[in-house]
């Protein structure tokens, strides 16, 4: 529980207090659960969905970057243009990924696209139960995975030429 | 006939269409056609290769900096929780 509360909050005591307030919403309401899906699941389910409501409530400290800057672009016809950064081989890429970049490169996602990227990719629900969580259409879930993904690609080949990242 | 031959070996899809289908490959969804139709256009397109390539690496790398073991829960905060849980008062 609190190692999916600090993927959607970070080290800090806010996922300590999602997993308190979580807790106590289990306790609550295990009387009342139906077993209609695996206890594990709705107890998960439990810590998103309170990990989400706290971060609508306390927005986050930090800059974020702005993903527009961060996604490919295409001509009129649309080619992909010439980039220097895919001459980057995927190992160096790779090597340059560490766990510590990753997380602090997701944590600048803005919050709708971070937010998908954890449930999708790394909590690993399907893209029905991300729009289900988050109430957003399956298609909106798509994109958004599609752009975090892009953007952190984006950022990550930023790191490795010495650019510095855009975080307007 | 140029321009046709050029569409034919580039799976019949643009470099737009080819970054629209990225998340679907990667999870496995594409139909079997598609799916070599992508082969296809990354397998002549060099820029859309080394995209397709580098995108992959960038999600494979971005789950598993997640993949670690559950933390244990601070002793202080699992107090919090077991006395608000049952009421206990915070001297107790």
């Amino acid at each position: 529980m609190l190692r999916t509360a600090r993927r959607f909050l970070g080290d800090g005591p806010a996922a300590e207090d999602c997993l308190q307030d979580a807790t106590i919403r289990v306790l609550d309401g295990i009387a009342g659960f139906e077993g209609r899906a695996r206890l594990s699941t709705w107890v998960h389910r439990i810590v998103v969905t309170t990990a989400l409501s706290h971060l609508r409530k306390h927005k986050r400290d930090g800059v974020l970057v702005s993903l527009d800057t961060l996604l490919p672009a295409f001509d009129d016809e649309g080619r992909r243009p010439p980039d220097p950064a895919l001459s980057i081989p995927d190992r160096t890429l790779s090597e340059a990924a560490t766990a510590t970049w990753v997380k602090d490169a997701v944590s600048r996602l803005p919050d709708d696209h971070r937010n998908v990227f954890v449930l999708r990719d790394v909590e690993g629900y399907s893209s029905a139960e991300t729009a289900a969580v988050l109430e957003i259409s399956e298609e909106a879930v798509r994109v958004r995975l599609h752009r975090a993904r892009a953007a952190l690609r984006t950022l990550l080949t930023r790191t490795v030429s010495g650019e510095e990242e855009d975080t307007s | 006939m140029s321009t046709l031959f050029a569409h034919v070996m580039t799976g019949g899809l643009s470099c737009a269409e080819v970054d629209a289908l990225l998340d679907s490959a990667i999870d496995g969804e594409l139909p079997l056609l598609t799916r070599w139709r992508l082969k296809l256009h990354r397998a002549t397109c060099r820029m859309c290769g080394r995209y397709a390539s580098q995108y992959g690496v960038t999600v494979e790398r971005a789950k598993a900096a997640f993949d670690e073991p559950a933390p244990d829960i601070p002793s202080e905060t699992a107090d919090r929780i077991a006395r608000r849980a049952t009421g206990r008062p915070p001297d107790d």
